[in-house]
């Protein structure tokens, strides 16, 4: 019958021992840890204890928000420019042009130096 | 114990005339030729009159292409570097937010760099305007660096300027954009 089928699973279920947790040793589990985390363990520069800060479980985890839908080339202004240049000591100069004829390019000695 | 973080000083104090990439000419002079000039194949010389200004410049040209002696370019690159305070009335970067907005790189048009507390030497924050660029003959420069002391922006924000120079100028900008995935469209 479907009813005592379902309260036998669910007594089954609730007298797993893989759900009873004691409360660890927590001397044990620093052991365990430091011996799990031996070769990855980087000493902070923290102004606390070493056996404070180097080991997981005493870091709080820092839960944040979500991260937001964004685009960075949204943050972006690539038209950002000033408009009119702050006034700076100016002059006139008159000048005479002369004509040097047409550009010619410097002469290559090693294109990769 | 972990040890003391390295200093990473901005500025160091040089002079003489070896210029490398992130030296700051001060009151360089500019000059500005008439929008309406015409330059005639004639052979005659002709007149005109160019405005020129003194304006904050730093170099941009790279370091390996200035040494003395084995120059590698005729002309020395810069651009302009405003002082913060000239730049109070800027819609953008009169504000604390928009000089904000430049610090963290969302303006890719400027560049700030941080002020300098060297004795002699104090400057406040500044802004490396990358839309406003000037060459200049490297024989010109030099003889002007021999005038005085001056501050060079040093490693690692000296590449971070010309990076975010790179950056600005190799910006492509397309015609025709791939429509936005925000929406249910196809």
């Amino acid at each position: 019958m479907p009813v005592p089928t379902a309260n036998a699973v669910a007594t089954l279920h609730m007298g797993m021992p893989a759900i009873y947790a004691p409360a660890a040793d927590p001397e044990y589990v620093k052991r365990e840890i430091e011996k799990l985390f031996a070769r990855d363990i980087e000493v902070l520069s923290d102004n606390r204890p070493e056996r404070q800060i180097w080991t997981p479980t005493s870091v709080n985890p820092q839960w944040g928000p979500a991260p937001t839908d964004f685009w960075a080339d949204e943050l972006l202004d690539w038209d950002a420019g000033i408009r009119v240049a702050p006034p700076r000591p100016s002059g006139k100069l008159p000048v005479t042009l002369e004509y040097a004829g047409g550009a010619v390019p410097s002469p290559t000695v090693d294109p990769w130096d | 114990m972990a040890g003391r973080i390295p200093e990473y000083p901005w500025f160091s104090v040089v002079e003489g005339d070896d210029i490398e990439q992130g030296d700051i000419l001060e009151s360089f002079p500019v000059f500005l030729p008439p929008n309406d000039l015409a330059v005639e194949e004639s052979g005659q010389p002709s007149s005109t009159i160019f405005k020129w200004q003194k304006q904050d410049l730093v170099v941009m040209s790279q370091s390996c292409d200035l040494v003395k002696g084995r120059e590698k370019v005729d002309d020395i690159l810069l651009c302009a570097v405003w002082r913060r305070s000239e730049l109070a009335a800027d819609e953008n970067l009169g504000k604390d937010a928009g000089m904000e907005d430049a610090r963290k790189g969302r303006l890719p048009a400027f560049h700030v760099l941080a002020g300098s507390t060297i004795a002699s030497f104090e400057r406040e924050v500044r802004v490396v305007d990358f839309r406003r660029v000037h060459t200049m003959p490297v024989p010109m420069v030099r003889r002007r660096a021999q005038a005085g002391k001056r501050l060079r922006l040093l490693p690692p924000y000296r590449e971070h300027l010309s990076q975010a120079f790179a950056r600005f100028f190799m910006r492509v900008g397309l015609p025709i954009d791939i429509p936005p995935f925000t929406g249910r469209t196809k």
